[in-house]
């Protein structure tokens, strides 16, 4: 769910101010959350220069690692760019799968009565998510997944459990079985009914262009932006943001106007992995990078060296750690990779100095590493350093340019390395046999042909390729502009990615607007009886045992029985026992009132009735005598 | 595990499979069944697990405790007995987590309830106590899900097992095969991770006369040290790792695995790198381990001795980080090792206090968790005096 109230407070998110320059068009950059800026912040400063009007709308806000300062920075780089927040859904995939902990023991909050909107729309939501985390699941049994177990897990959990075995069921009957559920769910996602708040969002922004990214995490609601787009009657487009995006995550389920990747290895992934028209594709290079190429230190080397802790007269091996999910216990491994480069009978060996740099979001785990007995080796930066700190990236560039070699287990830092020039290594661990052979895109680091990646699969081996490399790092380099040249600049090495993409970017929003392409009556028609299977998918969503969801009547009935006794006894305090006690008291009263009456009177009768008797005794006693 | 009484030719006999279908640990199953024989003075009957069918620790035999064969008709018999006794034991492990199950799942439907406003708040609050009081059935029904609790204090004393002569002369040729010499006194080690920090407790080893023989499963690179005989850079047999083990002064070992096996050879065991002190503490009075020190992932602060023993670490231990013994370290505790060996060692005053401090806190575990003591018994071994003697 979007915090507005974060993205209220950005100096930059302000209307346009710029109405004396002329706007070339309008771009509604849709992101998952601010950490996709630092893939495009300077594509977005290019195209802001060239004249375009760009509003970056983020789907959730994100502070992990910063990504909140990096959006704050990149609408403070131009008039031109703004921020925001995207329309809030009525249930994000986070809020999916959090109803999904089977351990969550909270309580569950009002209930929604059946006709209510919001419920309505929420079971949409619901249905929508497992729709597309299904199609999401099922495509990790195609043969080119056949070894990824470790993706096909994640894919996996993200689901309640219901469906898996079904998917799985069926999966393993055969392609044609798995096509045929692919096309099945994908007419069931588009049963989800447009979302009014996009529509208005669109219409409001009025882009020339809708650009989205990610678009292929796991179960993304983005692909209602291009459903949207596509009823109003706005181009849109696709950026593939990384170079593992359309082989470890999910499908391309609404195929948008243009897909802009990278290279040419990735437009065949587009193509063959998530059905994608070759001629919708645009190949641009990879943008990110284009800093990289021009980058020069920030500092000498004795002073990198001093501030590092290393001696600057022997060269050293940077360690570059990876993230989470492809090394979730990296340290032993460090240490046992560390140990063998030690152990080397080898002059170089002995003077290699060892720098370690943990991945800035599984930084954490680093501080088991115990250095103190280690000598020239050190870790750097400092775990816990702020990652938006300015300079932060200019560090890294640093480490690498002052590296002797590279070595990583499956990292993007790999692929920055290769681009400063410097030989770049990789040990195949059982370890993380999931993130390495498990994964498709490692292939591209160790391609033979064009891989800049040199492999070994045991850390003998390892260690007698890295010293080797130390030694004559010739051969190693020309693998990287090999690898550069095909995979970072497809272009020509000397050609920026960055004016690539603008030019592209431009020419797609100069394109005339395609039709409106307003959704067909057979949709309309068949989605009230469809809400049946949305409140399904929305019960089910919860991740509860079968057995409660059919018990789930009766408790309800139960209790809404036991409400009845409940309300009587409620309604008899609140009036009918009023009543009665009042009634009960007035009794009471006028019972009390009247005696107290009687008593008064009895009283003052009781002198007269005296004296009356007694004189009548007197008078009967007089006679007698 | 699940350990049956029966009957053979009249004779009482206790009839179990250690192994992974169970449940358990091998070693440790296999020990206590033996432990449990010798005390009642019967026969075992050892259905190996289809897994570990071939392992040599199924063949080690005692003279004081009567093997039954488990093969013909008196093994299906014995073995049919047992699968009952275990699927019923099973079964009531389930039907215990499934009340569990059951009473929370309740506990959550009447938790949608209570959050209904349109209810009355009296009825809320009554939703509220019931499901409270299923919340409590359910916490007891997994108490009742309990695995069984070791029987820690049987396995305290030596079980006095021998190899068959087939493999020991098997064991013997492989010796010869890889070089290692069964004649000179040996230490075994099995350590994966960091390996020069056992370079200087190694050196002294080898210093005093000893042979050490690294063993177990591959991993970690070679370690190549003289005076050392690294068998997991060659194919061997497991009967050569069993009887070095046997024939061993002392184990220094990394994995639960090895520490358990010890227990079987009878050979005194140090223990390194522990993460878990309640899994990992020794039960014999020659045992001894030293911790892995935990560090706070948020935070990076160090864990002192006595905190690695709070539920806050022991219950949560993916949220630290464990940094294995520098050599110092390793090397001190080998050092008290090998006094132990000698027969020369007395515990400290602290280590005594670690001991009874961690008896204390071991039985503040859930009733269903397997560290706990058995009857306030969790071993006769020590944490390392180089680690002890930080204990306030």
């Amino acid at each position: 769910m979007t915090d507005s109230s974060v993205m209220g407070d950005w100096p930059a998110c302000r209307p346009t101010t710029c109405h004396e320059i002329e706007t070339v068009s309008r771009i509604l950059f849709v992101m998952l959350h601010p950490g996709f800026v630092r893939y495009y912040d300077d594509a977005l400063q290019a195209l802001a220069a060239a004249g375009h009007q760009i509003h970056v709308a983020f789907e959730v806000s994100r502070t992990k690692l910063g990504e909140d300062v990096t959006a704050q920075r990149l609408a403070s780089m131009s008039d031109r760019i703004t921020c925001g927040p995207a329309p809030t859904r009525a249930e994000s995939v986070r809020t999916f799968l959090a109803r999904s902990d089977r351990t969550a023991t909270r309580s569950g909050g009002a209930a929604h009565r059946w006709r209510d909107p919001e419920a309505r729309a929420e079971a949409w939501e619901s249905f929508g998510t497992t729709v597309r985390l299904a199609l999401d699941y099922l495509r990790y049994f195609e043969p080119a997944f056949e070894h990824a177990t470790a993706l096909r897990a994640r894919a996996e959990k993200r689901l309640p459990r219901v469906y898996p075995p079904m998917v799985r069921g069926v999966a393993r009957m055969g392609s044609a079985a798995r096509a045929a559920l692919s096309r099945l769910l994908l007419q069931l996602e588009s049963l989800a009914p447009p979302n009014a708040a996009i529509d208005a969002f669109i219409r409001e922004q009025a882009p020339d262009l809708l650009l989205v990214t990610p678009l292929i995490e796991l179960g993304s609601q983005q692909v209602d932006y291009i459903k949207s787009a596509r009823r109003v009657g706005v181009r849109t487009a696709l950026c593939v943001a990384s170079w593992d995006n359309l082989t470890s995550k999910g499908l391309i389920r609404v195929v948008p106007d243009r897909v802009i990747v990278w290279n040419e290895q990735q437009k065949s992934e587009a193509v063959t992995l998530h059905g994608v028209a070759p001629e919708q594709v645009m190949v641009t290079g990879a943008q990110l990078f284009d800093k990289w190429f021009t980058a020069t230190p920030s500092r000498t080397r004795e002073s990198f060296c001093r501030r590092v802790g290393l001696d600057s007269d022997r060269p050293f091996v940077l360690y570059v750690g990876s993230s989470m999910f492809i090394a979730p216990d990296e340290v032993p491994f460090a240490e046992r990779w560390l140990s063998s480069l030690r152990r080397a009978e080898s002059s170089t060996s002995a003077r290699l100095g060892v720098l370690f740099r943990p991945h800035p979001a599984n930084a954490d785990q680093w501080r088991a590493l115990d250095l103190a007995s280690e000598e020239g080796v050190a870790l750097w930066p400092p775990i816990g350093t702020d990652p938006t700190a300015a300079d932060f990236r200019s560090d890294f560039f640093d480490s690498l340019f002052y590296s002797a070699a590279i070595v990583g287990i499956n990292t993007s830092a790999q692929i920055e390395a290769a681009i400063v020039g410097r030989p770049v290594l990789t040990i195949r661990a059982s370890e993380f046999a999931h993130a390495q052979q498990g994964t498709l895109h490692f292939r591209h680091l160790v391609g033979a042909q064009d891989g800049c990646v040199i492999e070994a699969h045991t850390l003998d081996e390892h260690v007698g390729q890295l010293l080797a490399a130390v030694g004559d790092p010739a051969p190693s380099i020309e693998r990287d502009r090999r690898f550069v040249a095909s995979f970072i600049r497809p272009r020509g090495v000397d050609v920026p990615a960055v004016p690539v993409f603008v030019e592209s970017i431009s020419a797609l929003a100069r394109e005339r607007p395609p039709a409106v392409r307003p959704e067909s009556w057979w949709l309309r028609a068949t989605r009230p009886p469809a809400i049946v299977l949305a409140r399904l998918a929305h019960v089910l969503a919860e991740d509860r045992p079968l057995w409660i969801l059919a018990l789930r009547p009766v408790i309800t009935a139960a209790v809404w029985i036991a409400w009845i006794p409940f309300r009587i006894a409620g309604a008899w305090h609140d009036h009918g026992y009023l009543r009665v006690k009042r009634l009960l008291r007035a009794t009471q009263r006028a019972w009390y009132e009247s005696t107290q009456v009687l008593r008064h009177r009895a009283h003052r009768a009781r002198k007269p009735i005296l004296s009356l008797v007694r004189s009548a005794a007197r008078r009967l006693a007089g006679k007698n005598a | 595990m699940t350990i049956v009484e029966s009957h053979v030719d009249g004779h009482p006999i206790l009839v179990s499979c250690p192994g992974e279908s169970t449940g358990g640990s091998i070693p440790l199953d296999v020990a206590e069944l033996l432990a449990r024989a010798r005390q009642r003075g019967v026969a075992v009957c050892l259905l190996p697990d289809s897994i570990a069918a071939d392992h040599p620790l199924f063949a080690l035999r005692s003279e004081r405790i009567v093997r039954v064969d488990p093969a013909g008709a008196r093994g299906r018999w014995l073995r049919a007995r047992w699968w009952i006794s275990a699927v019923l034991a099973r079964a009531v492990i389930c039907a215990n987590a499934s009340a569990a199950v059951f009473w929370r799942e309740i506990y959550r439907e009447l938790r949608r309830h209570i959050g209904d406003e349109r209810l009355p708040y009296a009825l809320r609050t009554r939703l509220r106590t019931i499901a409270d009081r299923s919340m409590e059935r359910s916490t007891h029904a997994t108490g009742r899900v309990s695995p069984d609790i070791r029987a820690r204090r049987l396995l305290r004393e030596p079980l006095n097992l021998r190899m068959p002569a087939s493999l020991e002369r098997t064991a013997r040729d492989e010796a010869t095969r890889c070089g290692v010499s069964l004649d000179r006194p040996i230490v075994a080690l099995e350590f994966r991770s960091r390996l020069e920090s056992l370079g200087p407790a190694i050196d002294r080893l080898v210093r005093d006369g000893y042979a050490v023989v690294r063993i177990g499963p591959p991993g970690g690179g070679p370690l190549d040290l003289a005076g050392v005989v690294d068998l997991t850079t060659t194919e061997h047999a497991d009967a050569l790792d069993l009887n070095i083990l046997m024939r061993a002064k002392c184990l220094v070992c990394e994995s639960p695995t090895a520490q358990q096996i010890a227990y079987l050879t009878d050979t005194p065991c140090i223990r390194l790198n522990v993460v878990d002190p309640y899994e990992a503490y020794p039960l014999r009075a020659d045992g001894l381990f030293t911790l892995a020190t935990p560090v706070e992932l948020n935070t990076g602060r160090e864990l002192s001795v006595e905190e690695g023993l709070a539920p806050e670490h022991v219950r949560h231990l993916d949220r630290f980080a464990h940094r294995p013994n520098r050599s110092s370290d390793v090397l001190a505790a080998v050092e008290e090792m090998l006094e132990i060996v000698n027969g020369a060692h007395v515990d400290t005053v602290r280590q005594a206090r670690y001991r009874a401090r961690i008896v204390e806190t071991a039985q503040t575990l859930p009733s269903n968790d397997h560290r706990r003591p058995d009857d306030g018994f969790i071993g006769d071994g020590r944490l390392a005096r180089v680690q002890a003697d930080h204990v306030s």
